[in-house]
């Protein structure tokens, strides 16, 4: 009896504990009786494919006709509507089907309210985001998104469809990140797909100097400042091709003197943390049929992103009675993004102008309820941000609002308030931009399409079958006087803001060039003639824009092989700008064994960076080295957060300045000049690579650099490592550690239009799924996947891998 | 011994019955009611639960891993610290252990007397 009654007990007492999450020091364990269960736990999300088509219909209420999907054998979904609203509605619920979690934590980092999610390790991450006020931008998009009936009817399909999904989940079938956190998904609505959007603007255009520069200024004066950091580069290919006539009356911006504040305290602190990589970038270009072998235009696009598992993009193809679309859409928005119709193609990069602004507040007292503004005391208004925390009671901040934007408290430094491009209510149906794009057939719809557009702004390479190519730079771009938003802002003078938007007809935008191509590597965007200011965040880029437009000025003919093989180039033109004249600096003098290896593999590089090369590992570090000794009374200050001088400036001065006084180690008593620092940085380099435990002699770029694809949430085991994964920032195949070219695609608007297309990820976000990582091999190999556009259902019906139909 | 083949037929579709509409623990429920049912003695009871859960849980899970290519017990190994056929055993051993005290104690406050014989065998 008591043997039974303790084995019962015993088996209850287990029941009970693997029943419940255990958090165990900073990890979390989902309850790992449900977890492990067969019937029940992650084994369910374990995809079991059948070798007969899956078929199946879903009920719905959702579409005013059939809609008929067929899955090819990516897992891409061809969907055959015969709306608008039905199709995005079908999107909306096959993107759910396969990204639920992705979109789940697209949202949540984009609002701050990860926690829910993820628990207290993210409270700080949300706490700051609450306070660039992301949230608070999202309300007042949507409320102004209703003005526009169709588009907002469009995006609200979508969201449905998201939302007959989740409908469908029970703890069985959750996606498999909702198991492991122990946690369920939301109902969807367009304020997350509003999030999606500040998302992106996040990735791509939260960023600025103002700060960095500010600081600059105060430690090393406006004059230095100046010489050090100009704005333009003279070897500069700017994306307008220069001496592009701007045929427009420009505004007139009010000038005013314009004071750089002071700004108070020792230690800024790092405000602007979140601030978007400038490793993301893109290339995009087209080519018009007088330069091509088949004489039809060719549209090419790479977006550079952090890379992730799943992939930000997901592949799909939209047939209605009005158009014929293919190409990636992000998962969260409705529409494709990226793509090729049956007239047009079209492709984007980011645009580099800071449109993002700090401005000093200038507080009546203590208190801080109260700033000046032109003399008359102005009363902030509150924000309550509640946040929860997965596990724990919420915590609730209250966020301050000036006439600028949110303020972010500094504590003894000056409180800051920042005003943000997708701050703003949008002007213009922004929604419908992409919609519109979808359905061009001509150059005039192209530019109508982008007149809507807001942000984050992108430079749309477009062309046509008939033979147009073009570049429009779209987005709000703010009306600036000189240098204004370069430096933090007086908060107290309503001057101080900007003057309104550069009108869409006077952005930046090119047609039919003579040169043949249009193109844009987020280079500078236009040479000095331009009659509106405009700054950089960071910097614009030096290198790709050059490359590529070398690439493309050549006297040939093209084909989407040789645009392969641009896409793919690892072809590093800062190595070759500056490596000869190291190499000549250092030939001759005596080596040590490491350094006689390393001297001979970069006499005999290139600059190609291949991922089994040696090479580029000695040369990136090598000019590491230059950089931080070149620049020592620059880096002194670095605590403080400041402004330094541009690559491209510091190579010329290597290449053509070898007495300039920056040589000098400031820390030496002897005078140094450009040869002894080139050569007491090479002496260095073998040290200094050994100390970060680098084997000189067996060590490869791939491995050195560990690429890899994480996790979207960072859970171990759910991400994966590359290994054979070539190139650099500054060549055309821009890989980093974390990120890369997210998505290549090659469009040649014959007839039919013939794509070739490749991501490093896979259609389904589900990690036990063989559509996970379908990509990523082709990828790393520069190799690709041919796509058919066809209205016709027959040609996907017969390979489809699942036909799923919505009635 | 058709009694143990009887009752280990009946657990199994029992509990995947239960596992496939209740929630996770609700083989226990199998555990309680086959030995009840089919009068099985403690040691039985043992056996047949052991071997029953073990069998379906850790079969299913054997073949969903095969099916999956491994794919997903792989990478859910990693992130455990695990090899995939670790989960696959591991998966089977929790519901078997769990399912097995159940069964034992269920039999054991039943039992009137303790029968010696393991094999079926009356109570005398």
């Amino acid at each position: 009896m008591i043997k039974g009654v303790v084995s019962l007990l015993l088996g209850a007492i287990l029941v009970f504990v693997l029943n419940r999450p255990w958090n165990l020091g900073e990890t979390s364990i989902p309850p790992l009786g449900k977890f492990l269960m067969p019937t029940h736990g992650f084994w369910q999300n374990a995809e079991v494919q059948s070798p007969n088509k899956d078929e199946y219909t879903i009920a719905t209420a959702g579409t005013d006709d059939v809609v008929n999907v067929y899955l090819d054998d990516r897992a891409v979904p061809h969907i055959f509507a015969s709306s608008a609203k039905d199709a995005v509605y079908a999107q909306g619920y096959l993107t759910a089907q396969n990204r639920l979690f992705q979109m789940d934590v697209f949202t949540r980092s984009s609002e701050g309210s990860l926690s829910e999610l993820l628990g207290d390790i993210t409270l700080e991450y949300d706490r700051q985001q609450r306070i660039y006020g992301v949230g608070w931008a999202a309300e007042k998009a949507i409320e102004h998104w209703k003005k526009y009936p169709e588009s907002y009817a469009l995006v609200s399909a979508y969201c449905q469809g998201i939302n007959d999904y989740i409908q469908t989940l029970s703890d069985r079938n959750l996606p498999l990140e909702y198991k492991i956190l122990n946690a369920y998904p939301l109902e969807w609505t367009v304020y997350h797909s509003a999030l999606v959007l500040k998302r992106m603007s996040l990735d791509l255009c939260f960023g600025e100097r103002d700060l960095e520069n500010s600081n600059t200024v105060e430690i090393f004066g406006k004059p230095l400042f100046d010489s050090l950091m100009p704005a333009f580069f003279k070897h500069q290919d700017p994306i307008i091709p220069k001496g592009t006539p701007w045929d427009f009356e420009p505004i007139d911006v009010p000038e005013n003197e314009h004071v750089i504040p002071k700004l108070l305290g020792d230690q800024a602190p790092y405000i602007g943390e979140r601030k978007t990589n400038d490793l993301l970038g893109s290339n995009n270009w087209a080519i018009a049929g007088t330069k091509t072998a088949s004489g039809h235009p060719i549209v090419c696009n790479d977006p550079h992103l952090s890379l992730s598992l799943p992939s930000i993009w997901y592949e799909n193809h939209i047939v209605t009675a009005d158009y014929n679309c293919y190409g990636v859409s992000i998962p969260g928005m409705p529409h494709i993004i990226i793509g090729f119709n049956e007239n047009i193609a079209w492709g984007v990069t980011n645009v580099g102008h800071d449109v993002l602004d700090w401005y000093t507040i200038d507080w009546t007292d203590e208190s801080k309820e109260f700033y000046y503004l032109d003399g008359i005391k102005t009363a902030v208004e509150h924000r309550i941000e509640e946040i929860a925390v997965n596990g724990q009671p919420s915590v609730f901040d209250t966020i301050k609002y000036a006439k600028w934007g949110p303020i972010s408290e500094t504590g003894n430094y000056t409180d800051l308030a920042m005003k943000w491009v997708s701050h703003l209510r949008p002007l213009n149906d922004e929604v419908g931009t992409f919609y519109a794009l979808n359905k061009s057939s001509n150059f005039d719809d192209y530019r109508k399409a982008l007149e809507k557009y807001m942000s984050p702004a992108q430079n749309f390479v477009f062309a046509d079958k008939s033979g147009d190519i073009a570049m429009t730079i779209a987005g709000a771009l703010p009306l600036r006087r000189k240098e204004q938003g370069k430096f933090v802002s007086d908060g107290s003078k309503g001057f101080n803001d900007w003057a309104g938007f550069i009108p869409y007809e006077h952005n930046p935008f090119v047609r039919n060039p003579e040169r043949g191509f249009v193109s844009s590597a987020n280079q500078h965007t236009t040479d000095t003639t331009y009659p509106y200011y405009y700054d950089a965040f960071p910097y614009f880029e030096d290198y790709r824009g050059r490359t590529l437009n070398n690439h493309l000025s050549a006297d040939r003919k093209f084909d989407r092989a040789s645009m392969k093989s641009i896409q793919n180039d690892n072809t590093n033109l800062k190595c070759l700008d500056l490596l000869p004249t190291l190499l000549s600096v250092v030939n001759g003098h005596q080596m040590d064994e490491d350094q006689t290896y390393i001297f001979e593999q970069l006499v005999d590089f290139n600059c190609i960076y291949k991922h089994n090369d040696q090479a580029p590992i000695y040369f990136e570090r090598w000019y590491s080295l230059l950089n931080r000794a070149i620049w020592d009374e620059f880096y002194i200050h670095r605590e403080k957060y400041i402004s330094y001088p541009e690559r491209w400036f510091t190579i010329d001065m290597i290449v053509n300045d070898p007495s300039n006084p920056y040589f000098d180690d400031k820390n030496t008593e002897a005078i140094e000049y450009r040869n002894d620092i080139v050569l007491s940085t090479f002496e260095n380099l073998s040290k200094s690579l050994r100390e970060d435990g680098v084997d000189i002699k067996h060590q490869t770029w791939c491995a050195h650099r560990k690429n890899v694809i994480r996790h979207i949430s960072r859970i171990p085991g759910l991400g994966h490592t590359l290994t054979k994964t070539s190139g650099h920032g500054d060549a055309l195949n821009a890989t980093h550690r974390t990120g890369g070219p997210s998505w290549r695609m090659i469009v040649e608007l014959s007839d039919p239009v013939v794509a070739e297309v490749v991501y490093p990820g896979g259609q389904s976000g589900n990690p036990g799924s063989k559509y996970y990582m379908t990509g990523v091999d082709k990828w790393e190999e520069g190799k690709y996947y041919s796509v058919t556009l066809s209205r016709d259902p027959k040609t996907y019906k017969d390979q489809a891998i699942a036909q799923i139909s919505f009635k | 011994m058709k009694k143990i083949i009887l009752s280990f037929v009946a657990l199994i579709l029992l509990s995947l019955l239960l596992t496939s509409f209740l929630p996770w623990w609700s083989f226990c429920i199998a555990a309680i009611a086959i030995p009840l049912v089919f009068e099985l003695t403690p040691l039985q009871s043992l056996f047949v639960c052991l071997a029953g859960f073990l069998g379906i849980y850790g079969g299913m899970a054997f073949w969903i891993d095969h099916a999956n290519g491994s794919l997903l017990t792989t990478r859910i190994g990693e992130l455990f610290g695990l090899k995939a056929w670790n989960l696959v055993i591991l998966s089977a051993v929790i519901p078997a252990l769990i399912g097995g005290l159940f069964g034992f104690g269920t039999a054991s406050i039943l039992a009137k007397k303790y029968d010696p014989k393991f094999l079926g065998g009356s109570i005398n």
